[in-house]
C-alpha cells in the first residue's frame, strides 16, 4: 500500500473523512487524557493554522515551537503545515541547572533559522522572555494554547511536494546549528516506506502507536504525527518528561491502548527492562504488540535481547516484536527496518579482521575474538544505501560510510550551502556513518566525525572537549572525548594532558564544569603525563586511535593509573555459552 | 517538611537511582549542588519521579528548570505541599 496523497496539508485536510473512528489520545503530565478524533484534528488544526496566519505568518516564514505538552505541540505543528508556515521544533528547558547552556543553544538555533514568532507553552513564558531581546529576527513570543482562539479561518495557500514542510535542527554544534529542510515530497516518500508493507506494515482498521518520544526530535515527530496522519492510524502521545520521570507508564499505557507500534531508542529499552517489577509485569499483557522499534543510537544486541526475554516471558511479548532500524534526519527519518515478522538478528564477525582490515568475515575458531553486529534490514522500495571509502563504493562486507540515495533524503540543510554541499555529494547523501552491507541489509559499526550519542542526544565530542580543557591543570587543547558502549546508553568518556598531582581534584574539576555547562555526566576521566595523547603529524588529535587505545587498555601506555581494558571481547566460544545459558535459563525460570 | 527530612527522602531517591554510589550519597547537604550529585539528565529525572510517588506531589517541569541545588529542591517541595 501506499499513501495518494503528495503532500501533508493534504492529508490533514482528508484524515478526518478517510478515519473518523481514529484519532490522537494526548496524556497531560499527570496522565490525564484527552481524545480528539482524527473529525476534531482537522477541524483544531484548521482554528489554529488561522491563528498563525493572524499572526502575520505566510507561506515559507519560520517560527520557533517550544511546547510541553504533547497536545498542543501536535496540533500547533500541524496547522501550520497546513498552510505553509514553517515550525522550528525546539526542545523545553527539562533538566535542572543548565538554563545559560540551553538559552544560548535555542538562541542560536532562532537566529539561523530567522524566526519571527516563538511559539510557547504558557509556562515556559518566564522562562523564554529573555530570547525575544536575544534574538533579532523574534517580533513576539506567542502562547501555545491561546493560537487560533478568535481568528476565523485560515487561507489555503498552493502547497507542492516541493515545498518545505519544517526544520528540523538535529546535528550540529551549538555554535553552528544545522537545520534539516524537511520537504512535503520528502516525508511523504518515506511514510511510505515507514508504514508500508517493507516497514511497519501497518493497518488503521487495526495498528495503533504508542509514543513517548519527544516531539521536538525526528523520530517521534515524522514517525508518530506525520505517518499516523498520512495513514490515519491513531496514536496515544506520553509526555517525555511523564516517562523519563515513570518509565512503566510506557508499557503501562501500551498494555491498556493495545497498541501495537513503539519506537525509542536502545537506552530506553534498558531503563524499562531494569525499573519494570515483577508485579507490573504479571499485570501487562503485551501480545499486542508487534513492533517495538529501535533507533537514533547504537543498539546493543545484550540490552535488546535482555528486553526481549523479560517482556515475552514475564508480559506475553511477541519474539519478533524487537525491530532495529537506521536512519538519520538528511533522509527525513528512516531508510531501512528489520522485517516486522522475524526476531532480531545479528552477525558475527571476527573482531581483528574488523578492527584492522574493517572486513566482516566470519570466526574461523572457538578462540576467536569476535564482535556482533545488529542487522537493521534492508532500504526501503526505491531507496538505496551503498558504502563508499574516498569516493569509491566498496564492496559486501567492507567497512565505509554509509551513504543513501532516493526521494526521502532532503534537500539540504537551511541557509547553510557549505554544510549541505560536504554532506550531499555526488548525488549520495553522506551520513558520517560507518557501517557495512550484507546480503542486502544494513549493519551500522560506528560514526566516521565522532559523534557520542549520549541517551538518544547527538553529543559533538568538541563541545565536550573544549568545556574540559578550560578547566585549570588541563594542558591546552590536550582533551580528548569519545564513548564507550556502556550498560544502557553509551558512557562518555574524556582523556586530558596534565602537570597536575593531584588528579582526583582535576577529575572532579572536569566532571562539575561538563555537567554544568552541558548537562553531561563523565563516567571516567583519564589524567595522563603531556606528550601521550596520540596526534597527526599536523598536530590534531587522533580520537578514534585514542578510543582505541582506551578500549585496549593502552591508552598512556604503562603506568598509567586504573587503565585495565574495558573492552568487552567475547570469543566465540563463550558467546554460543552465553546465549545457550540465557535460552535454558529463560526455559527454567518459564517453568 | 524540614532541610532533614527533605535530605532523608533525597538520600532515598539517589540510593533508588544509583544504589552503587549509595556511600557517596550518604554524605549530601542541603547545600549540595544538582551538578555535584553528577547524575545523568535521565537519572535526574528518575530522581524526581521518586520524590513526587513519595510525596504525592506534581514538580512543574519549568520549575525544575530552575533548580540548582537541594536547597532549591526542598524548596520547591515546600511549595508543592
Amino acid at each position: 500500500m501506499q499513501t495518494s496523497y503528495r503532500t501533508i496539508a493534504e492529508a490533514i485536510a482528508n484524515v478526518g473523512e478517510a478515519w473518523p473512528e481514529n484519532g490522537f489520545v494526548f496524556q497531560d503530565s499527570k496522565g490525564e487524557e484527552k481524545r480528539y478524533d482524527f473529525p476534531d484534528v482537522e477541524k483544531e488544526t484548521a482554528r489554529r493554522a488561522a491563528g498563525l496566519q493572524s499572526l502575520g505568518l505566510e507561506k515559507g516564514d519560520r517560527f520557533g515551537l517550544i511546547v510541553i505538552e504533547p497536545e498542543d505541540f501536535v496540533l500547533d505543528f500541524l496547522a501550520a503545515l497546513r498552510v505553509g508556515v514553517l515550525p522550528v521544533p525546539l526542545y523545553p528547558p527539562m533538566s535542572m541547572g543548565s538554563l545559560d547552556a540551553y538559552s544560548d543553544r535555542t538562541a542560536r538555533i532562532l537566529e539561523t533559522s530567522k524566526a519571527k514568532v516563538l511559539v510557547a507553552s504558557e509556562k515556559l513564558q518566564n522562562v523564554l522572555w529573555n530570547l525575544v531581546d536575544r534574538v533579532s529576527t523574534l517580533e513576539k513570543l506567542v502562547r501555545a494554547e491561546e493560537l487560533g482562539k478568535d481568528a476565523g479561518t485560515p487561507v489555503y495557500p498552493e502547497i507542492g511536494p516541493d515545498d518545505l514542510a519544517f526544520l528540523q535542527y538535529t546535528s550540529g554544534s551549538t555554535s553552528d546549528p544545522k537545520g534539516v529542510m524537511v520537504t512535503h515530497g520528502s516525508l511523504i516518500a518515506n511514510v511510505n516506506g515507514i508504514m508500508g508493507p517493507s516497514g511497519l506494515d501497518m493497518d488503521p482498521a487495526v495498528d495503533k502507536g504508542a509514543s513517548w518520544l519527544p516531539l521536538y526530535h525526528d523520530m517521534g515527530l515524522i514517525g508518530f504525527v506525520i505517518a499516523p496522519i498520512v495513514w490515519g492510524v491513531e496514536v496515544v502521545f506520553i509526555p517525555t518528561m511523564r516517562f523519563i520521570r515513570r518509565p512503566r507508564v510506557w508499557m503501562d499505557t501500551i498494555h491498556r491502548h493495545r497498541s501495537t507500534a513503539t519506537f525509542a531508542p536502545n537506552f530506553a529499552y534498558a531503563l524499562i527492562t531494569r525499573r519494570c517489577k515483577e508485579a507490573d509485569l504479571s499485570k501487562w499483557d503485551l501480545s499486542c504488540l508487534k513492533a517495538c522499534g529501535c533507533g537514533a543510537e547504537p543498539i546493543h544486541p545484550d540490552t535488546m535481547r535482555a528486553f526481549t526475554e523479560t517482556f515475552t516471558k514475564g508480559a506475553n511479548l511477541p519474539e519478533t516484536a524487537v525491530l532495529p532500524a537506521y536512519g538519520m534526519a538528511e533522509a527525513t527519518l528512516a531508510i531501512a527496518i528489520k522485517n516486522v515478522s522475524e526476531p532480531m538478528r545479528t552477525i558475527v564477525v571476527d573482531a581483528q579482521a574488523f578492527e584492522d582490515d574493517g572486513i566482516a568475515k566470519a570466526p574461523e575458531t572457538d578462540d576467536t575474538v569476535i564482535l556482533e553486529h545488529v542487522l537493521c534490514g534492508a532500504p526501503f522500495p526505491g531507496h538505496e544505501v551503498a558504502c563508499f571509502t574516498d569516493d569509491v563504493r566498496l564492496a559486501d562486507g567492507v567497512e565505509g560510510e554509509l551513504c543513501v540515495k532516493g526521494p526521502s533524503v532532503t534537500p539540504g540543510y537551511f541557509d547553510n550551502d557549505e554544510a549541505t554541499a560536504s554532506t550531499f555529494r555526488n548525488g549520495w547523501l553522506h551520513t558520517g556513518d560507518l557501517g557495512y552491507i550484507v546480503d542486502g541489509e544494513v549493519v551500522i559499526t560506528g560514526r566516521l566525525k565522532d559523534l557520542i550519542i549520549f541517551n538518544g542526544r547527538n553529543i559533538h565530542p568538541q563541545s565536550v572537549e573544549w568545556v574540559a580543557a578550560e578547566v585549570d591543570g588541563v594542558r591546552k587543547g590536550n582533551a580528548v572525548a569519545f564513548s564507550r558502549p556502556g550498560a544502557n546508553s553509551e558512557e562518555l568518556i574524556v582523556a586530558v594532558e596534565t602537570r597536575a598531582s593531584d588528579t582526583d581534584a582535576l577529575t572532579t574539576e572536569i566532571k562539575h564544569a561538563v555537567q554544568r555547562e552541558m548537562s553531561l555526566s563523565i563516567t571516567q576521566v583519564v589524567c595522563l603525563k603531556p606528550g601521550t595523547l596520540s596526534k597527526t603529524s599536523s598536530g590534531k588529535l587522533q580520537r578514534r586511535k585514542t578510543r582505541q587505545q582506551f578500549l585496549n587498555g593502552t591508552l598512556g601506555a604503562e603506568g598509567s593509573r586504573a587503565m585495565g581494558s574495558n573492552a568487552d571481547k567475547v570469543t566465540l566460544a563463550k558467546h554460543v555459552a552465553k546465549s545457550l545459558w540465557s535460552r535454558a535459563k529463560a526455559r527454567v525460570l518459564a517453568k | 517538611m524540614t532541610d532533614e527530612k527533605v535530605l532523608g527522602l533525597i538520600r532515598e531517591a539517589l540510593f533508588d537511582v544509583a544504589p552503587n554510589r549509595k556511600e557517596e550519597f550518604e554524605g549530601i547537604q542541603i547545600s549540595t549542588t544538582i551538578e555535584d550529585l553528577a547524575l545523568d539528565s535521565i537519572a535526574t529525572m528518575e530522581m524526581v519521579g521518586f520524590l513526587e510517588d513519595k510525596t504525592d506531589m506534581t514538580f512543574p517541569d519549568e520549575e525544575l528548570a530552575k533548580v540548582a541545588s537541594l536547597t532549591d529542591l526542598a524548596r520547591m517541595m515546600r511549595a508543592a505541599a
